[in-house]
Order: structure tokens, then C-alpha cells, then sequence
């Protein structure tokens, strides 16, 4: 009996220590962002005031527009070309190098992999072609990872589907591309949006590619960063508090979906 | 109607199809017999166009089909895995082939729900796939094949995944649709009861060559093998009458008051097995080599028991001759 409830006591201590350790830095945050003294060490009371000048803040602003033309563009991109990419290494060529290939993006340290971009990219664009980088090389650089991510998911769901769906619906008369769209695609959806929701939260705070490639433009990261440098502000609190409320709902969205395939 | 003509089909170094010719009937109910990797499913599935052959023509109606997208040919196959649409309902599954043709959507519901009832499943089109049982998934995948009026039903291992008892009912159920539809079936099987129960001609297949075409009861009682006697039910063997052939005898041709018959071999029982309808002797002859025989459980036959002497008989009419050679590569 004793035991049991010395074991059961500590379980739930750590349990607790657990969310603590993972919640109380966000929680604290987003405290912080309401403290009207505007320090880390003292309540000086309730205020929504940093969130209005935030709103004013038209360089937070722009930046945090950038980052989402980013993220929806890189988006895309990883889900065009991931999915292709799934479909080729899990039906048509199956190479155990290709395989290690794919998931190189996901692994090398981001710093590596923007050195590796920003190097290229100046080579290719700015010295042959003249182009100088701004957001579409970092949306570049985000598809590499992209890509990478929404394919290795779109895998693991086409692992479970029947090959022999797509042949009877070419049987009962459906072309080419009305299977895809009729058969495949809404067998494969949950995997190819569970791998947009992944691409998507991982470019909206990606900091080190960004940053090597972005040439003069500012994505939020980089202006969080660069505003941190003298100290951080209570205006950053009220930004990363609306970027977390805004991740939440994309998981929110995510679970939700996966709940109805669960029914489905 | 179906003209499979001298079709070859390699993938890689292995030959699935060897230079196969065989014609199917306006309304036959044709069966593809062999072990796996015998050809046969390959066979089928160029008839459906996933596969294309390496030479030969295939034809339909005296029109070849090679080259033809499998969704412009009047042949439906039901899928041994059934392949339902698992984000469909039942009755968008059926509908799907005739809403692909371009049937109005309310027509389309209208002849779904008709075909369903063909397979007495109505009522049942707003489940799900998933919420089916086995035997229920196999009429919806039927349903799906027949709500197009296709010319030719393919079915490749129709039975295969469903249990033992209900194998013997969709038996029954596969040959009463195809005569109420009046199409061709071609099923593809390697159980050899399935076969001879259900189809009026069967091809038996063995390493991507037709080894005999023929009616079940052909097939059986006059095999032109030493693989279709043995691949279709039990055989016993005996020297033939020329050097290097065998004879082939059924269990149930050989006799045990042997007295009166042409050919008569001595022996002792060894076991006695009792089916039901009938009596298994498993009878040691003098020589060494060990036979079955069949007899009625209810008949005149006297009653034997192990350890008894008996003289085995059987005439030459109700025996076939075949090759011994060709031995049991591949088998």
C-alpha cells in the first residue's frame, strides 16, 4: 500500500515537472506580454498596450508578412514536389541510396545546409544571372527542407495503400488523371496535409537559412533576432504570443483532421 | 469472342507467358487453373490492359486490344483484394465506374442501387468499405464490375480471401450472376475444386504454358498430362502400355472385387478412411507402390478392413495414358 503510493505520488510529481518544464517558458511568455511594466521582474499590472504597438511596429509588420509569403510559397512547393518525390521513391525506383538521399535535408545541420545555399545561390543567380537573393531564395532554401519532410510523411501513409485502388479505377473507366484526383489524392490527403502543416510551422520559424539568404529583405525571425540583440522588448512578447496562438490552431487543425480520418 | 493468340509475356529474365493460344466463348464461364507463377494471373491482366504482352495479339470481338488503355476496354476486373475505394461509400463505389462514364449522377445512384440489390446488398450504400465483412466486400467489388455491363468480367482468385463456408455459397452465387447477366466470366484460380465446380472450361497452366483445355469433367477423367492428372485431384499411377507413359486411374475407378477387371493388382490395406459419402482404402500392392481407392459408403462394396488382402481392378475405358517424362520440374 505504502509503496504504491509513494510511486504513485512521484509519478505525478514528475508528470508535473514534465509540463513545467515544457509549458511554464511559454506561459511565462505570454504573461509577459500582458505586463504592463514592460520587465521580466516585475507585474506592473494588465495592459494590452505592447500588442498596439506592435500593431504600429510597421517593421515587425512587414517582416511578419514576409515570413508568411515564405512559409505559403515554400509550402507549396514541398507539397508539389514531396509528394512527387514520395510517390517515385515508394513505386517506381526503389534505391536504398535515393532513400538516405531524401532525408539528408532533414538531417545536416541547418547551418551547414544555408552556407551550402547561400554559396550557390550567389554563385548561380547573383554572378551568372544577376539576380540579387530576397524572399524567393529563402522560399527556395525552405522547399529544400520542405520537400524533404512532406515526402517522408506522404511515404509512410502510401505504405498503407492499395496499389489495386488506382487499377480498378482505371478499370471502371477513369483516366490517368481523374484517378489521381477521384482515387489517390483523397486516399493520400491526410499524409499530404499532416506534411503541409510540417513544412509550413518549419518555415514560419526558421532563423538560419533565412537568414544567410534573404539578402536585404527581414523575415520575422530575423527581426525577433535582431531586435533581441539590445534586449528583448515586451513587443516581442506580443508577437511570439500571437505566432504561438497561431501554431496552436494549426495543430488544432491538424488533430482535427486526423480525428475525422479516425471516424472516417 | 476472346482470342488469346500466341501471346508471350517475359518480366526480365523469366518467361510469366509463353507463346499461350486459347479461344473463350460468348458466355462461357472460363477458368485460368494453375499453381503460383504459373501465368495465369499475368494472362488476366493483360486481358485488362495493366499489363502488355511482349508478342502475340489479344483479341475481342476480332478487334486486338494491345495497346488499348484499360479504360477504354468493355472488360471489368474484380480484384482479388477486392480493391474498394476505402473513402467511398458503398454506393459511390458502385456508382464510380458509371459517373466516370459520364451517367448523371441521380442515374448513376439509381443503377448503383440496382446492382446492389443484384448482389443482395440493398439497402447497404451508405456504409463504408470498412464496415463490411468479407463476403459483403466481395459483392460490393462484384456489384462494381457488373453495374457496367462490360462484355467480359474478369475475376482474379474471386474466393481466395474469403472462409471456407461461404466459398461454397459465392460458388454458386458467381455461376447463378453470370447466367442471369449472360456475360463472359474469366476467373482465375489455383484451386482446382473452384475451378471444376464453376466453370465450363478450364485451361490448366503450368510455367506460362496451357498445359490442357477442356470441360471439368474432361480435364479429369481423360488428363493429357501427368501434371493435370495429379494437379486435378488424387491420381494413381500405373506403367503404362508403351515404355515411358503412365497410366492414370481415379481412386474412385479402381475397384476392390477386381476379379472381373482387365487389369488386377494384389495387395494389403493398409488404412481405411471414412469421408461420409465415401470410404478411402490406401492399399499396398505386392509390388511396392501404394494406391487409393474410392469407394461409395452406401454401396454393395464389401467392407474391408487394414491388414485384409484385396485384388484391385480397373478397366482401360475409365483410364487415361500420359507421358511419365516431363517429371516434376516446376511442380
Amino acid at each position: 500500500m505504502r509503496s504504491d503510493g509513494g510511486r504513485h505520488w512521484a509519478s505525478g510529481a514528475v508528470f508535473l515537472a514534465t509540463v513545467a518544464f515544457l509549458y511554464l517558458p511559454i506561459a511565462v511568455l505570454i504573461g509577459l506580454s500582458f505586463n504592463a511594466s514592460g520587465l521580466p521582474t516585475s507585474w506592473g499590472g494588465f495592459t494590452t498596450g505592447w500588442y498596439d504597438r506592435l500593431f504600429a511596429n510597421d517593421e515587425i509588420l512587414s517582416a511578419f508578412r514576409n515570413t508568411l509569403i515564405v512559409a505559403v510559397c515554400a509550402t507549396a512547393i514541398s507539397v508539389v514536389i514531396g509528394t512527387l518525390l514520395a510517390f517515385g521513391l515508394e513505386r517506381t525506383v526503389r534505391s536504398r541510396a535515393l532513400d538516405a538521399g531524401s532525408f539528408v535535408p532533414m538531417v545536416i545541420p541547418d547551418i551547414v545546409l544555408a552556407i551550402a545555399l547561400l554559396s550557390f545561390y550567389n554563385l548561380v543567380f547573383t554572378q551568372w544571372m544577376g539576380v540579387r537573393l530576397g524572399l524567393w531564395s529563402v522560399i527556395l532554401g525552405h522547399a529544400v527542407f520542405g520537400i524533404a519532410f512532406v515526402s517522408a510523411i506522404v511515404r509512410t501513409r502510401l505504405r498503407h495503400f492499395d496499389d489495386s485502388t488506382v487499377e480498378a479505377s482505371l478499370d471502371l473507366g477513369a483516366t490517368e488523371l481523374q484517378t489521381f484526383r477521384h482515387v489517390t489524392l483523397p486516399q493520400i490527403a491526410p499524409g499530404v496535409i499532416a506534411g503541409a502543416l510540417v513544412a509550413f510551422t518549419l518555415s514560419l520559424d526558421e532563423f538560419v537559412i533565412a537568414f544567410f539568404t534573404a539578402g536585404t529583405e527581414v523575415t520575422f525571425p530575423i527581426q525577433v533576432y535582431s531586435m533581441v540583440r539590445f534586449g528583448v522588448t515586451p513587443e516581442i512578447n506580443a508577437a511570439a504570443t500571437i505566432v504561438v496562438g497561431f501554431s496552436l490552431m494549426l495543430m488544432l487543425v491538424a488533430v482535427r483532421l486526423r480525428g475525422q480520418e479516425d471516424t472516417a | 469472342m476472346i482470342e488469346i493468340d500466341r501471346i508471350t509475356k517475359r518480366f526480365g529474365a523469366v518467361t510469366a507467358v509463353d507463346d499461350v493460344s486459347l479461344t473463350i466463348a460468348e458466355n462461357e464461364f472460363f477458368a485460368l487453373l494453375g499453381p503460383s507463377g504459373c501465368g495465369k494471373t499475368t494472362l488476366l491482366r493483360m486481358l485488362a490492359g495493366f499489363e502488355s504482352p511482349d508478342e502475340g495479339r489479344l483479341l475481342l470481338d476480332g478487334s486486338d486490344l494491345v495497346g488499348v488503355k484499360p479504360y477504354r476496354r468493355p472488360l471489368n476486373m474484380m480484384f482479388q483484394s477486392y480493391a474498394l475505394f476505402p473513402h467511398m461509400t458503398v454506393e459511390q463505389n458502385v456508382a464510380y465506374g458509371l459517373r466516370m462514364e459520364g451517367v448523371a449522377k441521380a442515374a448513376a445512384r439509381e443503377r448503383a442501387a440496382e446492382a446492389l440489390e443484384q448482389v443482395q446488398l440493398g439497402g447497404m450504400g451508405a456504409r463504408r468499405p470498412a464496415q463490411l465483412s468479407g463476403g459483403q466486400r466481395q459483392r460490393v467489388a462484384l456489384a462494381r464490375a457488373l453495374v457496367k455491363k462490360p462484355r467480359v468480367l474478369l475475376l482474379d482468385e474471386p474466393l481466395s480471401a474469403l472462409d471456407r463456408q461461404i466459398r461454397g455459397e459465392m460458388q454458386i452465387e458467381l455461376k447463378r450472376l453470370q447466367h442471369q447477366v449472360g456475360i463472359t466470366f474469366v476467373v482465375v484460380t489455383h484451386d482446382q475444386e473452384e475451378a471444376m465446380s464453376m466453370a465450363d472450361r478450364i485451361a490448366v497452366m503450368r510455367a506460362g504454358r496451357v498445359e490442357q483445355i477442356g470441360p471439368p469433367d474432361e480435364l479429369y477423367e481423360r488428363p493429357a498430362t501427368r501434371f493435370v492428372a495429379s494437379f486435378l485431384g488424387d491420381a494413381n499411377l500405373f506403367p503404362g502400355p508403351r515404355p515411358g507413359t503412365l497410366t492414370v486411374v481415379r481412386p474412385e475407378m479402381l475397384h476392390l472385387d477386381g476379379a472381373g477387371r482387365e487389369h488386377r493388382h494384389e495387395g494389403r490395406v493398409l488404412e481405411v478412411v471414412f469421408l461420409g459419402t465415401a470410404r478411402k482404402y490406401v492399399v499396398e500392392l505386392d509390388d511396392g507402390a501404394t494406391v487409393q481407392a474410392r469407394i461409395g459408403a452406401h454401396g454393395p462394396a464389401p467392407r474391408l478392413t487394414a491388414g485384409d488382402r484385396v485384388t484391385l481392378g480397373w478397366d482401360a475405358a475409365d483410364a487415361a495414358v500420359v507421358d511419365a517424362e516431363e517429371a516434376t520440374a516446376g511442380v
